[in-house]
């Protein structure tokens, strides 16, 4: 049995590619990377230029990641709740039941279209921005862009099962979508900025995880933005801790939504 | 696909060029106060102008470290932008309207303090020129492909399905 069927994901890649919601998914996101434009200098007394530089790059990163991901987890959330609930309100979930097609199948394939789009979204406004920002040290800038676009699948996969879950149960287009948005950008803003809650949430998790993975040394010698208090950014767990959370988080909430959508969920309900 | 490549690249030089402009006048003001030692990385991710450095004299701090002191500023390349000598506290401003990495060497030769405060203003250019270039050329050139596509690519199209 495979876990993925292709003419499913293309449908999904078909449909995300017509939609209006496209152009907005780009365009928010480097929108919000762009505005926040940071006093970027430092001054660095060390003996390698090279770690200078890196450590800039490190800072950029994590706030332009920060604002990317927030703006996309939200728009990932309302993409998810519409491909279910419209499909289900079209018919077309129907029709995709009555094919020689298993639902996980049909469950998988639509998560990683949908999940994979969004991450190559974050790693274009997160591209650009440095790209702008750093053409002076083209070099540097493809190791975060790389750990940025596989830091963004997990929580994206996180909400992305959320909302699926939302629109199953609720099979109407607008209120799951209305609620998908609604709850996903609670669930980010709701932690106060300096409270330790910050580190076990999934939205925040890879922002963590970016700044262990890019060497991030919280160091006054230096200006620059940070999408996240830098006390809290220094003080932060192990990164093993922290990827342990992220896949209990991501796999958890895809396991309740899949066993919803291959074992409970009735087409005549 | 190409209408839909043109638009997707139309929205992003868009946004370039709408973020730059609405950040322009944005604090364009900083001023720092940093001791350190003898060599130094500066590096500036925004063009600047007006850069105005005071090196042996933090500000407020009242500590002012007296000696002959020669200071060069250098580009990535290792060439020497200015160079500048004096008894401290000295002051010496400059423009540097690309973004980069720039070394600041200060060697002494008379009596300092190993380490020698500097005091660095920087004043931010109103415009990034730059990313306004960056944006418009994106612009420009999506509408180019927008324009081909809706214009010549459907004659083209008749073309063959009329041969």
């Amino acid at each position: 049995m495979s876990l993925f069927n292709v003419e499913v994901m293309k449908a999904e890649f078909k449909n995300i590619w017509s939609s209006w919601l496209l152009e907005i998914s780009i365009f928010i996101p480097l929108f919000s990377c762009l505005i926040y434009n940071p006093h970027l200098f430092g001054i660095f007394p060390y003996e390698d230029v090279g770690m200078a530089i890196q450590e800039m790059v490190a800072a950029r990163t994590i706030s332009v990641f920060h604002y990317a991901l927030t703006f996309m987890i939200v728009i990932c959330s309302a993409v998810s709740a519409i491909s279910f609930a419209r499909d289900y309100e079209k018919g077309l979930l129907q029709t995709l039941f009555s094919l020689p097609l298993s639902r996980t199948e049909i469950f998988l394939s639509k998560m990683l279209s949908i999940v994979l789009v969004s991450s190559i979204i974050v790693s274009i406004s997160l591209t650009i921005t440095l790209m702008l920002d750093f053409y002076f040290a083209i070099s540097y800038l493809l190791k975060p862009i790389l750990i940025g676009f596989l830091m963004a699948f997990a929580p994206l996969i996180f909400y992305f099962s959320l909302s699926a879950f939302i629109a199953l149960i609720i099979r109407k287009t607008v209120a799951s979508t209305v609620i998908s948005i609604v709850l996903s950008y609670v669930l980010q803003a709701s932690p106060p900025a300096l409270s330790d809650i910050n580190y076990y949430m999934p939205d925040k998790i890879p922002i963590f995880v970016l700044c262990k993975l890019l060497g991030y040394r919280s160091t006054p010698s230096f200006h620059s933005g940070y999408g996240l208090p830098s006390t809290l950014l220094a003080n932060a767990p192990s990164i093993e801790l922290l990827l342990i959370l992220l896949v209990i988080y991501s796999i958890g909430m895809m396991a309740v939504t899949y066993t919803y959508f291959t074992k409970k969920m009735e087409l005549a309900g | 696909m190409m209408k839909r490549i043109g638009r997707i690249s139309l929205i992003i030089g868009l946004t370039i060029l709408l973020t730059s402009l609405i950040n322009a006048n944005l604090e364009p003001s900083i001023k720092y106060g940093f001791g350190y030692p003898t060599s130094t990385y500066l590096i500036i991710t925004f063009p600047v102008n007006d850069v105005n450095f005071t090196i042996g004299a933090l500000p407020g701090s009242g500590d002012v470290y007296k000696g002959n002191i020669t200071l060069q500023l250098l580009d990535d390349a290792g060439e020497i932008i200015t160079e500048v000598e004096g008894l401290t506290p000295l002051h010496f401003r400059i423009n540097l309207y690309r973004r980069g990495v720039y070394m600041i060497r200060i060697m002494k030769t008379g009596n300092v303090a190993l380490s020698i405060p500097i005091s660095i203003e920087i004043k931010r250019v109103n415009i990034e020129y730059d990313k306004v270039y960056a944006g418009g050329i994106i612009s420009v050139l999506s509408a180019i492909i927008l324009l081909f596509s809706h214009f010549i690519t459907p004659k083209f199209h008749k073309k063959i399905i009329g041969s």
